[in-house]
């Protein structure tokens, strides 16, 4: 077979056309190889290396035996690229949004018009309205997955745990206060993506891994804040109380077992709760606590020697002029010992041992009891209520102050100053986060228990417990007796200040409860506190049962059994 | 001939030897890929475990618990009088008639005796 040869001036234009292609080919070629080199490969480096950041898993809380109060699980939350969107698509994407995520159309057409790569729709939704956003099929609008804070409890211990916000930050309560410990690192890695957009992880230059949350242990046992939160739910709504505040606490180590206030609110939905609601009263609203703090003034009185209990006070019949001011007792009574001045809660009796104790010591002993400054318990917002200095008392201040007026306390105080009655004279500092430990369980805190001061002797302790406890046997705290348990006890009915500050209101109350149990070995302190309780409101009526209700269910749970007798 | 392969050998070498690794870095890549969805997996399994713990909580509320027992007037209390009746272990068992010998035997570190006892416990 013969080759045909092509004609000399055809061969010269297609070697004209390959040389004129190679040239254009080697000058593009020396183009991006040479002069644009920087350039093409910061592109490339843009294109394949890859960032990812890690973020870190918020820690847990748990309660003293581990059960779980708050966990951070992933959800669903919907972002579009709006940029990618004509407006034809954006027009027909509007409807179908608004009808699954219950958005309104004004806002979804704010967001889709925008022009961004990347914008959240809406975060956190159900995995129900993340599946139908899914069966949309719209490449414009994703899906991608963050953590959000879960309360399996819900409302229990709400006013304690606090919430997070949408960015996972903790913005009330321990979680705000313990954010340092909980919030973990955040992390990210340099690598490589393939032509699909994959990660190579073959590609991995650099890893900085993220370092968890720790989980932080508290002292609050769940069985004893579901019973508390369950008897002061049932008088905060009995007694139709603005407020409702207690707390049950280890008198020797200063343990908080159990706080609870009312009203409260659900910590997965914080949104639309008002702020009152979200208060931990125990430690943010101090009240004037009345009769309750009549043990500070008698337990300063015995530890100083001057009254034995079956020494004798005139209780001048019920009436009984300080300075310009008349105090009066409920009932009338003429010569009571020491120890029934308590017993019946008498204000004379109490005034008059005041009086022999003198202003000055009386401060002291407040002062050595915890009131006017904060106990210190790790909980952010707590208040230190309020005592003034004797220098600045009136003349009718000594009338008032040692039964509990002129003088705001906190509840978690007044459980405080009846822990050293209980634990033998000791001012215990409350706990209530027991440990932090990391992911792995290595110990990062630990509480320390620890005694401020001795504010009493052991025997004044002793006798006061014995006194608390004819209180509860045969006084104003009938109410707080549980079957086969010794209690120890002290009623409070405090008027609260008029609103115009002009004297004390005839209509509202602050009724309160302290107590411990058992009188020999006290193992647990209480404090309960209703804020304008009606129609009754006196301590031992409305305040008392909650003990009593709590203590009958915590006190064998603590393996204190009824005695059969 | 023999000059041919002297060149061969070594040119065959070399493309073995790249084909070797390009091989092996097609399998690392795979692997790679592997292992980064096996931890997806397993990411999906703990958070999927940690979903599960959570709704164990949630079931363990006792508030929950209390609701429905009273919702079926279940009407549990807690016991008014709790008698603690302490066992005092005697030295010698009785089982059937056939006394049962406590001291400590080569047999019982086994728990040969245990299990002989329970066997017979089992029977009555």
């Amino acid at each position: 077979m013969r080759l045909k040869t092509l004609p000399s001036n055809r061969f010269l234009v297609i070697n004209s056309f390959l040389l004129v292609c190679f040239v254009i080919i080697t000058v593009r070629l020396l183009n991006l190889g040479i002069f644009q080199n920087d350039k093409n490969i910061e592109f490339a480096r843009r294109q394949h290396s890859h960032v990812v950041e890690i973020p870190p898993k918020r820690g847990l809380i748990l309660d003293r035996n581990e059960n779980i109060l708050a966990t951070s699980l992933k959800t669903p939350s919907i972002y579009a690229v709006p940029r990618d969107l004509t407006r034809e698509e954006r027009k027909n994407l509007v409807p179908d949004l608004k009808e699954t995520l219950d958005l309104s159309r004004p806002y979804l057409e704010d967001r889709l018009s925008r022009d961004k790569l990347f914008i959240w729709i809406k975060r956190r939704v159900t995995p129900r309205e993340a599946e139908e956003i899914r069966e949309l099929e719209n490449p414009s609008v994703s899906i991608t997955e963050e953590y959000k804070r879960f309360y399996p409890y819900a409302t229990l211990l709400s006013n304690v745990l606090g919430f997070c916000n949408i960015d996972g930050k903790g913005i009330e309560g321990l979680e705000m206060g313990n954010e340092a410990y909980l919030k973990g690192q955040g992390g990210y890695k340099y690598t490589k993506r393939d032509a699909r957009g994959r990660e190579i992880p073959a590609l991995e230059e650099r890893v900085v891994p993220a370092i968890n949350g720790s989980n932080v242990l508290l002292t609050v046992d769940l069985f004893i804040q579901h019973v508390l939160e369950r008897e002061l739910s049932a008088a905060y709504k009995k007694w139709k109380a603005k407020g409702a505040s207690a707390v049950v606490m280890d008198p020797e180590t200063g343990e908080i077992l159990a706080i609870a206030s009312y009203p409260s609110y659900d910590s997965n939905e914080p949104g639309n709760i008002d702020p009152a609601s979200r208060r931990n009263r125990v430690i943010t609203d101090t009240y004037e606590p009345g009769s309750v703090f009549k043990i500070v003034t008698a337990s300063a009185c015995l530890n100083e020697g001057l009254f034995d209990i079956t020494d004798e006070i005139d209780c001048e019949g019920g009436e009984y002029r300080i300075a310009s001011n008349y105090i009066h007792d409920v009932h009338e009574y003429d010569l009571l010992s020491v120890e029934d001045v308590i017993i019946y809660s008498s204000n004379i009796g109490t005034v008059k041992m005041a009086q022999e104790l003198g202003s000055q010591k009386l401060y002291e002993y407040i002062k050595k009891f915890g009131f006017g400054e904060k106990t210190g318990i790790d909980l952010p917002g707590e208040v230190s209520g309020f005592i003034r200095h004797p220098k600045k008392w009136s003349g009718t201040s000594i009338g008032a102050i040692p039964m509990g007026q002129e003088v705001t306390v906190t509840a978690l105080q007044m459980a405080r100053a009846t822990a050293v009655i209980a634990n033998g004279g000791k001012l215990v500092k409350p706990v209530i986060v027991k440990e932090v430990r990391d992911e792995n369980g290595v110990l990062i805190k630990k509480a320390r228990f620890k005694w401020i001061n001795n504010v009493i002797s052991a025997e004044t302790a002793e006798t006061m417990r014995g006194i608390m406890k004819q209180v509860v046997e045969r006084g104003t705290g009938k109410r707080a007796r549980i079957k086969g348990v010794t209690v120890g006890g002290k009623t409070g009915t405090a008027q609260k200040v008029r609103e115009d500050r002009k004297g004390y209101s005839h209509s509202k109350f602050m009724s309160s409860f302290i107590g411990f149990a058992p009188v020999e070995n006290p193992k647990v302190v209480m404090a309960v506190v209703l804020d304008e309780a009606r129609p009754r409101y006196y301590g031992g009526t409305v305040a008392a049962p909650v003990f009593a209700g709590t203590m009958s269910e915590v006190l064998p749970y603590l393996g204190v059994y009824p005695d059969a007798e | 001939m023999r000059a041919t392969v002297k060149y061969l050998i070594p040119i065959a070498i070399v493309i073995v030897g790249m084909l070797l690794y390009v091989m092996l870095q097609v399998n690392a890549y795979r692997i790679s890929y592997e292992i980064r969805q096996n931890e997806s997996k397993l990411s999906k399994v703990s958070e999927e475990n940690k979903k599960l713990r959570f709704d164990i909580a949630r079931l363990k509320n006792p508030e929950r618990i209390e609701e429905i027992l009273t919702r079926k007037d279940i009407s549990l209390e807690m016991p008014h009088d709790i008698n603690q009746v302490t066992f005092v272990l005697p030295k010698k068992v009785l089982l059937h008639g056939i006394e049962m010998n406590q001291k400590p035997s080569f047999f019982n570190l086994f728990g040969l005796v245990k299990e002989a006892q329970a066997k017979v416990a089992e029977d009555m």
